[in-house]
Parts: structure tokens; C-alpha cells; sequence
């Protein structure tokens, strides 16, 4: 055990979701690419998060990460405000994210980026590392065996010692999870995670979210694929030009009206505007 | 231990060239291998800026000078004796790096390269023209030996045992730093920052930690300089030397330590080796950047990891336009 590590639920208000997004905007330059958008998950939930292109899906999820500085608006996360937090402050309290176009560190080992999700949870400084103490020698201990442990879960263990960018591009995605489930989050945000994957990897990630909530982690998804994510989701919600048009669970949404005209491109006078 | 000398067979071999003084009793070829393991410090301490976090720093002379008249100045005017003077100019060093670090984040790539540029001269301009303290372009005299409580390093081969201990910890230490989470991230930095940040790492803490590190070692290096030299003046900090400590970390291998020593040793004895060499050193150095750029990126370690590679790459670079239907088809 590492010292200094937050035990999970430390500071858990039971009356607070524990995402709770509220009148969240942002514009670029004039142009308002969300406009007070409200966004609530309850522990353990599975959320997909849906809309056209430029409906501001990537927005709302890198406000939520933290690449974005939003304009106004709150983040209550397990009842903390995360708007204005750096995205390491957001990382060590339980908020990490994934990337549509796959992003590792591909001159390094397999392991040793999924030992780069650990380095938020560990505390060794850099004298200690320096003068190789053994306390710094322990902990790297544990996050080689820990990190070996989440590879062979995710059924990368083979590759352990091969460099990043070598790996296919399945394995590139699996990999990027698993650094991002390194980090002990409580909510994991997926940015498409199964772009550019066939139908078999698409069964795949399908079962892998699922076995990722039973380990009590809540999920944030962004997906192209309808059929995934109509799968994968308890609740779906469901943004267009900026705010939110529709919310529920998939059977709901795609019964919705205005979901509908969003998406087969009809006026939405045609639901009753 | 004995693992951390298993992974490091340079951790062998840095003590083991304290026999030299057994074979060989020549002043002048200790006097080039100070030199060298001077360098080989200033190399490494470079390489974990350019080589391993990717931070083009073009103006590592600044902080070996920073370090080099703080232990002078520290020695003659306040009289302290060599040990203290040597660990407070490399942390007086630290501090200078950090401070410069700062501003110079907000730089990237080239612009930071221009940047450190910028600053190298800077400090050589106030070594140049702060008479009062620094002595101006006549330099500071008379920089005592260092006296060791037992033992006063007198002859270049006192300073060549001395300098093994000096290489050798620097390597243990910064070797240590970089096979451990430290070291990772500052890799991952360079990788990908929007990764490294996205996993929790804090970029700038670790870019200002990074050029306070370097610039510790730069700094020790320097005051190493001053008081086996006795004598320094802002001529041995200019831009030319920051090049040449360029030159070397590129020859040896970006973001290999190994290749920072050899890189070091090379380029201090191939310019005595051959005598008439030796008014060529900075056309050298020069040179050898160009070379290394353009044939083998990952210097002499990334050569010897794929030995043969980079002539097959060469190969591929100048078929690929040569035949554009394979292209189309790939």
C-alpha cells in the first residue's frame, strides 16, 4: 500500500450524484459551441453521450477533463467543485479520460505506460529516487506487479516489454485503457473508444465496459457507433447545437422527437418546437 | 545495489578506470581525462533536458558558468572552503535554472532553443562587464585547491581520481532518477504532453524541476572547473561551449546517459589524439551535429541497440520517392 493514497469514497456526500454538471457554457471566439448544459450520474452508471457532429460532445468532455477552462457554470464531482482544477488535481481525485485519436507514449514499453497511470498514485520525490532509497525501490516494485496485473487483465501481458507505437492498433486502444484504469479513477471518460475498431473488438470493448462498472467504476462515453452505445449505456444523453435536447435511457431517446429530426435532418418545428 | 550494477555496467566501469594511475604517468593525458569527465557531467546533465523531456536548451554554458564563478566568488570573497563552496554553487545553480525556467516554458521547440540562446549570452555579457565582482574580461585568479579535510588535490592526477568519484556519482544518481517515475515522466513529456497530462502529470512542476536538476549538475560541474583551472574568465562560458556540450550529448545518443559519457570522452581525446586536429575543435563539433542529425538520429547508443539500422532506413528514405507507384498502393 502506498502511502498518501485516497481510499475511495473518503469524502462521499449521499445525497449528491456523483457527477453533477450544471449550466455548463463555453464559446470560441463568439461562436457558442455549449450553452448551459446540465449533466447528472449517479455512482456506477453507465453514460453514453450522443449528438451530430459540432453538438458539442468533445467540448463538454474536455471541460469535464479539464482541457477546457470553462466559461461559466459548475462541476460537482462527489460534491467538489472540478472547474478550475488543474487536470492532474482532477486526475488524482478520480476523473480521467481516454483520447479519440490514441494517445501514448510511443517510445516507451508497454508496461512502463501503464506504470505512467500509477505515477499519480505514488509519492516517492525525486531525492529518494536519486538516492535509490528503498522506499522509492519498493514502490516501483509495486507498480511494476501491480501494472503487470492490469495487462494481463486486459490480455496484454505478451507485450509487456514491446514499445507502444509498435503495438496494433486494438491493442493500442486497449492499452490506453488500461494506463487510464492505472490511475484508480472513479469516473472514466471514453472519447470513441471503439473508432476504427471491427465488429469482433467492438464486442470486445462492449464486455470490457461493462466489467470495468462491476469493478464500481463510473463511465462517461462519447461514441460514433449507435449500436454500441445503445448496448453499452443505462442512460443516454443526448446533445445538438450546443445543449442538451433529450435524456433517458436508449429505448427513450431513440423514441424521442426531437432526437429524432436531429438525426434524420428534419426542421424541428416537426416535434412540436 | 548489486542489481542497479547488473542493469549498469557503466557503474563498473567508471571506477574501474581509477587504475589508470598504474600504467600510465603522464599529467598531460590526466589532464585531458578531467576534462573529459567535466564534460561527460555537462553532457549528462544537457541530455536530461534535451534528450529525455525534449526541451531544447541551447545555453547549458550559462549554468556552467553560473556554477564555475559562484564557487570562485564563494571561495575568494567568503573564504569558504572547497566542499561547501562546491555543493552551494551547484544549488545556487538549481536556483538560477529554476528561476530561468519559468519563463522559458512558455516556449517551445526552436523558440526555447532561441530562447536559452538568448540567455547564455546574457550571462556572459554580466560575467563580461560586472567588473567589480566578477573581475570583467580578465577573469578571476588565484581560485584556491580544493582541500578535502585529509586530502589536497594538487596534480592533475589527484584531480583525475576525484573526477571518477564526481562522474560516477552523477551517473549513479541521475540514472537512478531516470529508471524511476521521475524519469518516466519526463519521458511521457516528451512523448506526448497532452498524454502525460491527461494521466495526471504536472507538466510545468516537472519542466521547472527538470531544468533546476540539470542545472545542479551543470553547476558542480562548473565549480569542479574553477578550482582544478584555478582560473576562469567569461570566455570559457560562451556560446561555443554550450555547442560543444550540444555536440557531444548529440554524438553519444539523446536520452541515453551511457551515450553522454562516451559522447563526452570522444569528442575531449579525438581532438588531442590528433594534434593538428586540434585548431579545428569547434568546425568539429560542428560537424558533428550536422552528421548526427542527418545519419544517425539516435546517436552511437542508438546505434549500438540497432546497429546496421540506420543505413536501411537511409535506404528506404530515398526509395520512397524514387518509386511513387508503391506508395500509391500502400
Amino acid at each position: 500500500m502506498i502511502p498518501g493514497r485516497r481510499t475511495r469514497g473518503e469524502r462521499r456526500n449521499r445525497n449528491m450524484r456523483m457527477v453533477e454538471v450544471r449550466k455548463a457554457s463555453k464559446s470560441f471566439g463568439g461562436l457558442s459551441a455549449l450553452k448551459d448544459v446540465d449533466l447528472g450520474m449517479e455512482d456506477g452508471e453507465i453514460r453514453g453521450l450522443i449528438g451530430p457532429n459540432g453538438a458539442g460532445k468533445t467540448t463538454l468532455f474536455n471541460l469535464m477533463a479539464g482541457n477546457y477552462r470553462a466559461d461559466s457554470g459548475s462541476f460537482l464531482f462527489d460534491g467538489q467543485e472540478m472547474f478550475g482544477l488543474g487536470i492532474d488535481e482532477r486526475v488524482s481525485l478520480g476523473i480521467v479520460r481516454t483520447f479519440q485519436n490514441i494517445r501514448l507514449f510511443g517510445s516507451m514499453t508497454v508496461l512502463d505506460n501503464v506504470k505512467m497511470g500509477f505515477h499519480c498514485r505514488a509519492s516517492t520525490g525525486w531525492l529518494s529516487a536519486a538516492f535509490n532509497l528503498r522506499r522509492s525501490a519498493r514502490e516501483e516494485a509495486w507498480m511494476a506487479s501491480e501494472g503487470e496485473r492490469l495487462l494481463d487483465e486486459l490480455d496484454l501481458l505478451p507485450h509487456r516489454g514491446e514499445q507502444a507505437k509498435n503495438l496494433s492498433y486494438g491493442n493500442q486502444r486497449r492499452l490506453e485503457i488500461a494506463r487510464a484504469l492505472a490511475t484508480r479513477p472513479r469516473l472514466l471518460m471514453l472519447d470513441e473508444p471503439a473508432a476504427g475498431m471491427n465488429e469482433s473488438e467492438g464486442r470486445q470493448l462492449l464486455d470490457r465496459i461493462r466489467a470495468i462498472r462491476r469493478s464500481g467504476i463510473t463511465i462517461l462515453v462519447v461514441e460514433h457507433d449507435m449500436n454500441l452505445l445503445m448496448t453499452v449505456s443505462d442512460r443516454v444523453t443526448v446533445l445538438a447545437h450546443g445543449q442538451k435536447i433529450a435524456e433517458g435511457t436508449p429505448a427513450e431517446v431513440q423514441t424521442d422527437g426531437r432526437v429524432i429530426a436531429e438525426y434524420l435532418g428534419r426542421e424541428a418545428d416537426a416535434s412540436g418546437h | 545495489m548489486p542489481g542497479a550494477v547488473r542493469r549498469n555496467p557503466a557503474l563498473v566501469a567508471l571506477p574501474l578506470a581509477a587504475i589508470l594511475p598504474f600504467f600510465v604517468d603522464n599529467n598531460y593525458v590526466f589532464h585531458i581525462l578531467v576534462v573529459a569527465g567535466i564534460y561527460m557531467v555537462l553532457s549528462m546533465s544537457l541530455n536530461l533536458l534535451i534528450g529525455y523531456t525534449g526541451l531544447f536548451s541551447f545555453g547549458h554554458a550559462a549554468f556552467y558558468g553560473t556554477g564555475a564563478y559562484a564557487s570562485a566568488l564563494l571561495s575568494l570573497g567568503c573564504g569558504l572552503p572547497f566542499p561547501a563552496a562546491f555543493l552551494a554553487s551547484g544549488l545556487l545553480t538549481a536556483v538560477f535554472g529554476v528561476t530561468v525556467a519559468f519563463p522559458a516554458l512558455r516556449l517551445k521547440t526552436i523558440f526555447l532553443a532561441i530562447a536559452t540562446l538568448g540567455l547564455n549570452e546574457i550571462v556572459r555579457l554580466f560575467l563580461t562587464n560586472l567588473d567589480d565582482v566578477t573581475g570583467g574580461p580578465a577573469g578571476l585568479p588565484g581560485i584556491p585547491l580544493p582541500d578535502l579535510w585529509l586530502v589536497r588535490l594538487e596534480q592533475p592526477q589527484d584531480f583525475y581520481l576525484a573526477a571518477i568519484v564526481f562522474v560516477t556519482a552523477a551517473y549513479w544518481a541521475l540514472s537512478n532518477l531516470l529508471l524511476k517515475r521521475h524519469g518516466r515522466a519526463l519521458k511521457a513529456i516528451r512523448d506526448d504532453e497532452i498524454a502525460a497530462k491527461a494521466v495526471g502529470v504536472n507538466i510545468t512542476s516537472y519542466k521547472v524541476a527538470v531544468f533546476g536538476i540539470s542545472a545542479f549538475f551543470a553547476g558542480l560541474a562548473g565549480s569542479f572547473f574553477a578550482h582544478y583551472i584555478t582560473y576562469i574568465s567569461p570566455d570559457s562560458f560562451g556560446l561555443s561551449e554550450s555547442f560543444a556540450i550540444i555536440a557531444m550529448v548529440a554524438l553519444g545518443g539523446m536520452g541515453d546517459l551511457r551515450g553522454s559519457l562516451i559522447g563526452a570522452f570522444l569528442l575531449c581525446v579525438i581532438p588531442e589524439v590528433f594534434r593538428s586536429l586540434h585548431d579545428f575543435r569547434e568546425l568539429i563539433y560542428g560537424f558533428t551535429i550536422m552528421l548526427i542529425v542527418r545519419m544517425l538520429p539516435g546517436g552511437i547508443a542508438g546505434w549500438t541497440r540497432n546497429p546496421g539500422g540506420w543505413l536501411r532506413r537511409r535506404r528506404n528514405d530515398d526509395s520512397r520517392p524514387a518509386d511513387p507507384r508503391r506508395e500509391a498502393e500502400s
